[in-house]
């Protein structure tokens, strides 16, 4: 299978071996699944976001299945900078497979946390839905580290313009997209949630955004929505997608990177 | 160490008019579960990609020299009542094993298991691997007598005791605190709960009222696991314990119930 190079303008570059990764949320920050599905056989992985103080677990993560999708309630797991350089960088630094640091919030200051660490390949920044200003933020972190950058983009009118800024302060490639907002109700008391959906309910969407970005932009883009079979991995790569980001799909099957990773290879050796 | 395993389904029937037992052909497991330890059961055809979320399942009972392990469950949702249109032969995916067993002292004489809902599975299991060295009572309380675990998938030595109302906590206090005779509470050697948040609570009340002394370790309870990961990575189960977040599903599911109370 052709390697992926993610950021083929920067001098650390982030060489996949294959174009499927984990997306930042769903497979946690990788060491919990260390021992059960071999992470080395994915692309890369993206961690859960993090930020520099961390988040406390509670109330929890509120996980709502709707038709194909799943709308997240509240917060993931956010152990914070600190702890994820202590405890999880070390185990990271053994892997072959490059691990991309998700950053939610405090971006620059987690990028200078950073410095010297071994195990972090990259960072992947997500904004949620407050783009102002993200052009600023971008390049006060491409100002603190060398490390290649992936922007996550929500789906919005004007992506391509906010992609390209996005470039323009020092991104290296870009995941499109962030979970769009959603509501449902909920299953236990009726009342409305609010949260953010994935899986294959948003495939369609972020199926267009990727050709949309691809044809517009030169930089590599990465499809990230609603990926649970190699026909869907497939879908984006031929729409231009450099790599695809398996996410929502890993909580019923947490082998399905894996999987649609050897299924590509048989399709394309 | 957790892993996928795909089995067998060898028996499934409705043992009440809510509940269900299946027994899943799996000899790797059959040897090896214990009290407290669940499966995280695929609940949809595989490529739907509908029910995105694993249904975490209580083991209820092993069977080694069939190499079994059974559920006991209710379907009361889209994705168990897929599970139990299954029939005998088909084939599941199931990931596990997850949950830290149940550890019981071996000089343990009288056991009081007190349970309700899902957690019923794993009291019905500790009632079966006790029931060898000690003296078990089962009380069980459900809104309906439908939600009762039928006594044949007790041990025949075990005291099966019931009650039932909509009010689980009133049920659990009225049979632990009755107005003739003494509480089962009062001749235990160790409490094992699996209630829902608001009766553990009143279970701990109760028993600072009838126990003279509550030492450490007298009372597990045990947190239900919701769909997750299992491997704590998502964080939908953290609960506070002792002023910090834990996540039952790696951590867990048997706690002291001291901590559980603060």
């Amino acid at each position: 299978m052709v390697k992926v190079e993610l950021a083929p303008k920067n001098p650390y570059g982030l060489a996949l071996a294959t174009p499927v990764m984990t997306a930042a949320g769903c497979f946690g920050f990788g060491v919990e699944y260390e021992r059960i599905v071999p992470v080395e056989q994915t692309g890369a992985i993206v961690t859960g976001s993090v930020s520099l103080r961390g988040r406390r677990a509670l109330p929890p993560l509120r996980l709502i299945e709707t038709p194909a999708g799943l709308l997240s309630v509240g917060a993931w797991l956010d152990p914070g900078v600190d702890r994820v350089l202590r405890e999880y960088a070390p185990v990271w630094a053994t892997w072959k497979t490059p691990v991309i640091l998700s950053v939610a919030s405090d971006h620059g200051a987690v990028a200078a946390a950073l410095e010297g660490v071994d195990g972090i390949a990259g960072l992947e920044l997500s904004f949620g839905d407050d783009l102002a200003g993200i052009a600023r933020i971008i390049a006060a972190v491409r100002a603190t580290t060398l490390l290649p950058l992936l922007v996550k983009l929500p789906l919005h009118r004007g992506l391509a313009v906010t992609a390209r800024a996005a470039l323009d302060a020092g991104a290296d490639a870009l995941t499109i997209a962030a979970p769009p907002r959603a509501s449902a109700p909920d299953p236990l008391s009726g009342a409305l949630l609010h949260g953010r959906l994935s899986g294959p309910a948003v495939r369609p969407l972020v199926l267009e955004a990727i050709a949309d970005a691809c044809a517009a932009l030169e930089a590599p883009v990465v499809a990230c929505g609603g990926v649970t079979t190699v026909t869907d991995a497939r879908a984006y790569l031929a729409a231009g997608a450099a790599a695809v980001q398996v996410g929502s799909a890993l909580l019923a099957d947490p082998f399905a990177a894996v999987r649609i990773t050897e299924e590509l290879r048989s399709i394309e050796p | 160490m957790a892993r996928q395993h795909l089995v067998t389904i060898a028996d499934h029937r409705p043992v009440t008019a809510r509940l269900r037992w299946l027994a899943l052909q799996a000899g790797d497991l059959a040897r090896d579960v214990r009290p407290g330890n669940y499966l995280l059961l695929r609940c949809d055809d595989p490529g739907d990609g509908y029910r995105l979320l694993r249904r975490p399942l209580f083991i209820a009972a092993t069977m080694p020299e069939l190499g079994q392990v059974a559920l006991l469950y209710e379907a009361h949702e889209p994705g168990l009542a897929w599970l139990a249109r299954r029939s005998v032969g088909e084939t599941l995916d199931a990931f596990g094993v997850f949950g830290r067993p149940l550890s019981l002292d071996s000089r343990l004489h009288n056991l009081l298991l007190v349970g309700a809902g899902a957690g019923l599975a794993a009291l019905i299991f500790a009632a079966r691997v006790a029931a060898s060295h000690a003296a078990v009572t089962l009380l069980a309380v459900a809104s309906d007598p439908d939600g009762l675990p039928p006594s044949f998938l007790l041990p025949g030595a075990t005291e099966y005791l019931t009650g039932t109302g909509a009010d689980l906590a009133a049920s659990v206090t009225a049979m632990l605190q009755p107005a003739a005779g003494v509480s089962p509470l009062a001749w235990a050697d160790a409490l094992v709960a699996a209630l829902p948040p608001d009766a553990l609570t009143v279970l701990s009340q109760v028993v600072r009222t009838v126990r003279f002394r509550w030492s450490r370790g007298f009372a597990l309870a045990l947190i239900d696991i919701p769909p997750g990961c299992g491997v704590g990575a998502c964080g939908v189960c953290a609960v506070e314990l002792r002023g910090a977040a834990c996540l039952p599903c790696v951590e867990g599911p048997w706690f002291d119930l001291r901590d559980i109370e603060r």
